[in-house]
């Protein structure tokens, strides 16, 4: 049981965070990587060879769109939210939050 | 400047995705690999370090290498394309696949294996552990070329009594000095066959020997109805009854005052050593079960004309006062018991040892009676000699101890072989096919991905297997007699087949539930690779550090 939420909370965790940066706007793999570090504060850290297949699996299902663009000289792989890839993050955050607001509720009773 | 490109390029060849796309990917990758290389450098590291910190992203390139590959293709990377340390592209894998073939051509790892059977073997005890149809292609070769030899071996070893009597004719028809193959026929055996024609073939030819009288008298004591009552008549009631037939008393007196007893073991043994060396079997296995199917005499009514000659004459001279008479019985007795002791077979050595501690039980007494101290001294080193004799039993019983530790080792790693050379065959048909067709089907190439590991698993449980044999490799050639054979490998193959009898045959559950078990653990192997190849298509992300 463990294994398999942590399992499932790691692959779902792992899309719901590239998802997310990707509904403000389109980046490109090396700022995907750097802006969860920055904004996890160091606490959360995307293996880089972890990233790139993960970001091709969600291209293949369809919920992230890649696409080549000039930046700086030369050109970069940005990718974009799909219109699945926006249902997608609404139900995965969704989940995320009624997962999180039920473990607060088993954490936090001791402190309330 | 760093052709970050070619660097990727480079670590991540081959990867089998359309070339637009492999391109899209390696560029991709390399800008990573020069965006924190700039980094580094910016944040003062020296170059050197920059580059180690870049490279140190994708410290498992050949990870990288599937992951992608399945992440766009939603399937495993080629077989033939992977480069781990069980790819078929690694020398040491088709190395050890050798190696492991290479165990074949060893004797002893051959007797191993054939060890395995030995358990699932109905009977090889049974006559009919020779093939009919190879006995008959021997049998065919021997009448061509007139070998005499072959043709008896034939003879003793053909289940079809009567093919074997036709053959054993034409064996002694070509070479007299055969006529001992009749003691295989001296026997009632099943159906209609009658011994009696050859036991009197027998006693012509070699009239010295106890053993065709023993037959004669055995014939006698198989076919009379005395001996199914037995239990009730009690052993004394029952010798009297069967001495008082002439059929049994006569051969048994000549049998007992006859100057030899040689039940042929030792010309059976290097007949059968001999064909098993002109056949290019090197088969200590056969040659025991072989050697285990001779007919012995009847060494129950052996020992009862002793009892008789010792409990019923000797005493009864002895209580009349006729004590030289006495004696003389006990000593033709010990006398008889000496003979049957040299035979090379443990059981009528056993019973040979019996026969005189049942003759010494009397006469030792006898001559302290009768003051023959010196004598009755020699007697008794002769019976703690007896008893040293017996102990070596007990050597026998420490060897198979350490047969039935090994046995089931033998029989457990052997199965793993035969387990993992199934599997081993299937990954090698699967990376053919592969080879040859390299998209052919995702689930043959997951299967062949997977089953890699069978490779060096075969070689390890077949040196297991070597390595748990091992103490009981020995070319037939090292035997000097079948009860050598019997005493150094016996208890191991005996073991063997009591695995089967144990575990097969004694009302356990094993006979309904074993291969039902077997099937279920087929289909659950099946199952879970099907089911694991169906996750890896659902793919998943990893959220590792």
């Amino acid at each position: 049981m463990g294994i398999t939420l942590d399992r499932e909370l790691k692959k779902g965790s792992a899309e719901l965070l590239i998802l997310a940066l990707l509904e403000e706007k389109a980046r490109h793999g090396y700022e995907i990587g750097k802006l969860i570090a920055e904004r996890s504060e160091g606490i959360v850290r995307f293996h880089v060879a972890s990233l790139y297949p993960l970001l091709y699996r969600l291209e293949r299902r369809g919920w992230v769109r890649g696409e080549w663009e000039p930046t700086g000289g030369r050109r970069r792989r940005f990718y974009r939210l799909t219109s699945t890839g926006h249902k997608t993050l609404a139900a995965q955050r969704a989940r995320w939050r009624e997962f999180s607001s039920a473990m607060n509720r088993i954490v936090e009773v001791r402190c309330a | 400047m760093h052709d970050w490109k070619e660097i990727v390029r480079r670590r991540l060849t081959p990867l089998p995705l359309e070339p637009g796309r492999r391109d899209e990917v390696i560029e991709e990758l390399s800008h990573q690999l020069e965006d924190a290389y700039k980094e580094a450098l910016s944040a003062g590291v020296s170059e050197p370090e920059a580059l180690g910190r870049s490279l140190a992203q994708f410290n498992d390139w050949e990870n990288l290498r599937k992951d992608v590959f399945r992440a766009v293709k939603a399937e495993e990377l080629p077989v033939w394309h992977q480069r781990g340390i069980l790819s078929p592209k690694r020398p040491w894998v088709w190395a050890t696949l050798l190696l492991a073939l290479a165990l074949l051509s060893l004797a002893g790892f051959r007797q191993a294996l054939t060890a395995v059977s030995v358990s699932f073997k109905a009977d090889p005890w049974q006559e009919s552990f020779f093939s009919t149809r190879a006995l008959a292609q021997m049998e065919r070769q021997a009448i061509a070329q007139a070998d005499a030899r072959a043709l008896a071996f034939v003879a003793l070893h053909h289940p079809d009594i009567n093919e074997a009597a036709r053959d054993a004719e034409k064996a002694i028809a070509l070479d007299a000095h055969l006529t001992w193959i009749s003691a295989r026929f001296a026997r009632v055996l099943q159906g209609e066959h009658n011994p009696a024609p050859w036991i009197a073939r027998l006693k012509t030819w070699d009239p010295d020997n106890a053993v065709p009288y023993l037959l004669e008298a055995g014939t006698f004591f198989d076919k009379s109805p005395l001996v199914a009552r037995w239990p009730s008549l009690g052993i004394p009631e029952l010798r009297r009854a069967l001495v008082a037939e002439s059929d049994f008393r006569l051969p048994m007196r000549k049998a007992y005052a006859a100057p030899k007893y040689d039940n042929y073991a030792a010309q059976r043994f290097e007949l059968d050593r001999a064909v098993f060396e002109q056949q290019g079997w090197d088969r200590p296995d056969l040659l025991m079960f072989a050697e285990a199917s001779q007919p012995y005499p009847n060494l129950f009514a052996t020992r009862i004309y002793a009892q008789y000659l010792v409990e019923d004459v000797g005493e009864t001279a002895e209580k009349a006062g006729r004590n030289e008479e006495a004696a003389a019985q006990y000593r033709t007795v010990a006398q008889f018991g000496v003979r049957m002791e040299r035979a090379s077979t443990d059981i009528e050595r056993l019973i040979g040892i019996a026969i005189r501690k049942i003759s010494y039980k009397r006469l030792l007494p006898l001559l302290r009676l009768q003051g023959r101290t010196e004598e009755a001294a020699l007697l008794e080193c002769d019976v703690a000699d007896l008893n040293e004799g017996l102990e070596l039993t007990g050597g026998y019983r420490l060897t198979e101890r350490a047969a039935s530790r090994a046995a089931p080792l033998v029989l457990i790693s052997g199965v793993v072989v035969v387990v993992f050379a199934a599997a081993t065959l299937a990954w090698l048909g699967a990376v053919t096919l592969l080879r040859w067709k390299e998209n052919g089907s995702s689930l043959l190439n997951y299967f062949a991905s997977v089953a890699s590991v069978a490779v060096p698993l075969l070689l390890l449980a077949s040196l297991g297997l070597y390595g748990a044999y091992y103490p009981y490799v020995r070319h037939i050639n090292q035997f000097e007699n079948a009860g050598q054979l019997v005493r150094d490998v016996g208890p191991l193959w005996g073991t063997l087949a009591g695995l089967h009898w144990g575990l097969l045959h004694r009302g356990s559950w094993l006979p309904m539930m074993l291969w039902p078990t077997v099937w279920c653990i087929v289909v659950a192997v099946i199952g879970i690779i099907i089911l694991r190849w169906v996750a890896n298509r659902r793919e998943s992300g990893g959220l590792p550090e």
